[in-house]
């Protein structure tokens, strides 16, 4: 009996393999165990790097976006225009969608923002100062949409000098702090002299958190 | 998470979260060894979260092993199935109780609580319960419990308990005062006690008994000492009385004390010092459907939406020397392909564009839809202003779904732009194939998969969870889209091994499901299932399908049936015939049938070949949709046994793909010839596989609870049948899932 357990045990850690087996349930479910119960620690890939020289054989070509902390950095380019919108793709797969420098929808985060209605809050950064609403949508564990209605204020913070793959950019600072039913979150803008956003850290939903957008 | 953003580590942490997901905000109830929310033995009014499932294991001295299910199933409703393995007093002679012997038993049992009234800053919550009230009610009981918590951290109960739940310091029924009815209670009496076929098989509800007799009081508190910490302590009105076939469990003292420790949130570990003789161990895991530890999911984005030019958009005609034709159809056939879409076919006009494809890799087709939305304004001629969709699944057209082009264009990325599509689109019945440019049908493909099995059968007579693991190898040769032979066979790395010892079932009908305890025991290569499965539109809403070969472990033989779905109904109406035969318990290619034979030497059980057992079954099913999350479903025809009946179902769908619900069978098969529980009834559990993983995936994983697998009421296992093939392209189901189009 002890063998046929050794060997029970031998197959349960055998993982499973071949085409009909991708995706399979037991590897999902031995992940999510491991993850629970043995709390280990998440693998990240190998962080992509844009290098200055890249940026500025191609400029405005590139974003920077951070996410989860700091942890993922990927380097994103254009990938289509939809009206004042435009959306930004990385090599794996994650996009981010941007109305005039301010998020509007992200895609391939766990928590992604499915759509939002942020015109608002660039007016008021256009303003120096001021309040806006933003409407926010995501998909719930039930794959029904949950919209969210946020007021925002923002305010001009002060003169910074920011630093993105070795330039510096003196920047105005606007912070803009959102609450709404459920959430409340503050977002930093850092604004060229040209009224470009250059740099800031938003955020997307709970789940998925911040993510720090730079145009180098 | 108002203090605000919940930040992660990446997708590896998001898994982490699982637990937190589960009652972040609030811990909820504790459990009981019964594994229903309450104290230590006795019930509190507490409910759990709405929609937890809870899955508790525990172990006490002389009381046992249980292993509960309990789900909250609305705010107020609950219900709880267990499979517990406990000592029970045998014939008890009133005369003389010392004389009594004990021996292991198995049992099933089903309770059900509702809260009656919410806690409000003066009064207690009330809640009505039963106990064990469909099985052989060795913990037969009702009870009314109110608790009231005190400060944050203490909870207090005290209930008024009848049935085994009365049997200390018991008194006479406050109820009598309506009516002498609820003076006695009437003894339940066993089938074997009673030495009568016809009296007590268990399994049907014991009304005649509900709050009758005395009643007693229990009560108990529990105190939270710290977020993960608490302790309980009860006054047990249970004092295992010794009467026949109660359980034996050793009771000096009416107190039961616990500590409960929840060290992050969906489990809990308890340890408790029972009836002043008992140490007990529990443990219990959350689970909620309503929380998918995956958030959204983790499929990479879509390919955005191409928007035409003014110009483009003023086309009038479809250019056709620019854009031929065949070049727009491999182009698109190459853009799907990396969505996991199969184009298969293809109809363009200077003004609509039709595309029949197969999605293998979305739960929802709703989702899939919008990724070929997206795809389409990637290669589709701009004079197109209409796109109409039409899912497939094993080659059968499910619907037709028209975009306008241009709402597409608007509403990506939009706030209400899911809804706005949602408005925009017309669903019908999917179009003839006439006038699409079909793709060549996919070379025959052939796709395999092997790795480790783990069968769990619990509740086999022997021991109450008796497990086999091996080697599993599925393949599959798809040869056309409509024709698909698929097989699975296994080796077990147990080697051979006894039958599985059910309770005995001598009744007049073949032993259709009780022989299973036989089938693939000898240790040498199973053949699961081999088939050959083709699926047809017979018209524009009714479906053909036919199965043949091994349909299932215990049957081979073919498989036909027949299903009427209209698109934006609500009800589905099928047939089903099959013509069977019972296959060699050696799980090999053969046919036959066997029956026990007892050597009259050494008592050991022979199995002797007795020819074949052949039987035509089938039935006429009814499907329907009832809203709000629940489907029913009935199916009336003839079972395995060629016994005739129906079954009735109801299952809570969630719109993520859980499923969860339950059935019962009854046939012509008297309850005495059905042998314990007396009919056929179950619980049944659909978990979809990117609940867990979160990568987009069509696969799920089923698992049934039956009270007693038995020879009434048993139906042949088809893989494939056409309504589950069907449903995800129905208008029904897109509109649950409608969410993710965008996504």
């Amino acid at each position: 009996m002890k063998n046929t357990t050794i060997l029970g045990a031998a197959l349960a850690l055998l993982t499973a393999c071949g085409p009909l087996y991708d995706n399979s349930a037991a590897k999902g479910f031995l992940g999510v165990v491991q993850q629970r119960f043995g709390g280990g620690e998440p693998t990240q890939p190998a962080a992509p790097v844009l290098t200055r020289a890249q940026a500025d054989a191609n400029p405005g070509a590139f974003m920077l976006v951070t996410a989860y902390g700091g942890n993922s950095v990927a380097s994103l380019v254009v990938a289509s225009t939809n009206g004042n919108r435009v959306t930004w793709l990385s090599a794996d797969n994650v996009a981010v969608t941007l109305e005039n420098g301010i998020i509007a929808a992200t895609r391939g985060f766990p928590r992604d923002l499915l759509a939002a209605e942020v015109s608002g809050v660039r007016a008021a950064i256009a303003a120096g100062g001021g309040n806006a609403q933003r409407i926010h949508e995501t998909i719930t564990d039930l794959d029904q949409i949950s919209q969210e209605v946020l007021q925002c204020s923002i305010a001009l913070t002060g003169s910074e000098t920011v630093e993105i793959l070795g330039k510096s950019t003196p920047t105005r600072r606007f912070d803009e702090s959102c609450q709404g039913e459920n959430t409340a979150f503050s977002n930093t803008y850092w604004v060229a002299a040209g009224g470009a956003i250059i740099k800031s850290n938003q955020a997307v939903s709970p789940g998925t958190g911040f993510l720090v957008l730079e145009r180098p | 998470m108002r203090s605000g953003y919940v930040r992660t580590v990446g997708y590896a942490a998001m898994l982490l979260a699982l637990g937190q997901a589960v009652g972040a905000q609030d811990s909820g109830p504790s459990y009981t060894i019964f594994g229903t929310p309450g104290l230590l033995e006795m019930p509190t009014a507490e409910s759990a979260n709405t929609g937890d499932i809870a899955a508790t294991l525990s172990y006490a001295g002389s009381g046992g092993y249980k292993t509960s299910f309990n789900y909250q199933l609305t705010d107020r409703l609950s219900g709880a199935f267990r499979y517990s393995t406990f000592d029970n007093w045998q014939i008890v002679d009133p005369d003389n109780p010392d004389a009594a012997r004990s021996k292991q038993t198995f049992d099933r049992s089903f309770d059900l609580q509702y809260r009656l009234t919410d806690e409000s800053r003066y009064l207690p919550a009330i809640a009505i319960g039963l106990r064990d009230f469909l099985g052989t009610g060795r913990f037969g009981s009702e009870y009314i419990v109110g608790s009231k918590s005190v400060g944050s951290k203490l909870i207090v109960t005290g209930g008024l308990g009848w049935g085994r739940l009365s049997s200390r310091n018991g008194f006479s029924n406050p109820f009598s005062a309506i009516d002498p009815y609820f003076d006695t209670r009437p003894v339940y009496v066993d089938r074997v006690q009673a030495d009568d076929e016809d009296a007590g098989n268990g399994g049907t509800i014991s009304v005649n008994q509900f709050f009758r007799g005395d009643a007693a009081l229990f009560g108990g508190f529990e105190y939270q000492i710290t977020p993960t910490l608490g302790i309980k302590a009860e006054y047990s009105s249970n004092a295992y009385l010794k009467e026949t076939f109660t359980p034996a469990v050793n009771v000096s003292s009416p107190l039961n004390f616990g500590v409960t420790y929840r060290p992050r949130p969906g489990i809990e570990l308890n340890a408790a010092y029972l009836n002043g003789e008992d140490l007990s161990a529990s443990a219990t895991f959350l689970i909620n459907p309503t929380k998918r530890p995956t958030a959204s999911g983790l499929e990479p984005a879509p390919a955005p939406v191409r928007v035409r030019t003014a110009d483009q958009r003023a086309a009038q005609t479809w250019d056709q020397a620019k854009q031929p034709e065949p070049a727009v159809r491999a182009g698109l056939t190459q853009l799907l392909q990396v969505e996991g879409i199969e184009l298969v076919g293809l109809e363009i006009t200077d003004r609509t564009a039709r595309v029949r494809y197969e999605n293998t890799r979305y739960r929802s087709e709703a989702q899939a839809m919008g990724r070929v939305a997206r795809m389409m304004t990637q290669i589709i001629p701009p004079s197109v202003q209409q796109f109409i969709l039409e899912p497939t699944q094993a080659g059968l057209p499910l619907s037709s779904v028209t975009l306008p082009r241009r709402q597409i264009e608007q509403y990506e990325n939009r706030v209400g732009g899911t809804a706005a599509i949602y408005d925009a689109a017309t669903f019908g019945q999917a179009g003839a194939s006439d006038g699409l440019v079909m793709n060549p049908e996919p070379e025959s493909r052939f796709r395999w998969g092997i790795g480790p099995y783990l069968n769990l059968v619990i509740f086999s007579g022997t021991s109450s969870l008796e497990a086999d693991v091996g080697l599993q190898v599925d393949a599959e040769y798809q040869v056309s889209r409509n024709l698909v032979i698929s097989g699975r066979v296994r080796q077990s790395a147990l080697g051979a091994q006894e039958a599985l010892r059910f309770f005995d079932n001598p009744n007049d009908y073949a032993n259709v499901r009780t022989d299973q305890a036989f089938f693939g025991r000898d240790g040498d290569l199973n053949l699961r299932h081999l088939t050959a499965s083709y699926y047809t539109r017979l018209a524009p809403e009714v479906y053909g399908r036919v199965t043949a070969g091994y349909l299932e472990q215990m049957y081979g033989g073919i498989s036909t049936e027949v299903l009427y779905a209209p698109v934006a109904s609500k009800w589905a109406l099928g047939a089903e015939v099959n013509y069977l035969a019972m296959r060699d318990q050696d799980l090999g290619l053969g046919f036959a049938q066997y029956k026990t034979v007892r050597d009259p030497v050494t008592g050991f059980r022979n199995r002797v070949e007795d020819g074949d057992y052949t039987v035509v079954s089938g039935h006429v099913s009814a499907y329907y949709d009832i809203g709000k999350g629940f489907q029913a479903r009935i199916d009336a025809g003839r079972y395995l046994a060629g016994d005739w009946g129906a079954t009735f179902a109801l299952d809570r769908e969630f719109e993520n793909g859980w499923k969860i619900g339950g059935y019962f069978t009854l046939t012509d098969m008297p309850f005495d010839q059905f042998g314990e529980g007396s009919f056929d009834k179950g619980i049944r559990i659909t978990i979809p596989y990117d609940y867990f993983i979160g990568t987009p995936s069509r696969r799920t994983t089923s698992t049934t609870l039956q009270s007693l697998s038995r020879d009434g009421g048993a139906r042949v296992q088809v893989q494939g049948r056409l309504y589950e093939t069907v449903r995800g392209g129905q208008l029904s189901d897109l509109d649950d899932t409608w969410g993710r189009f965008w996504r």
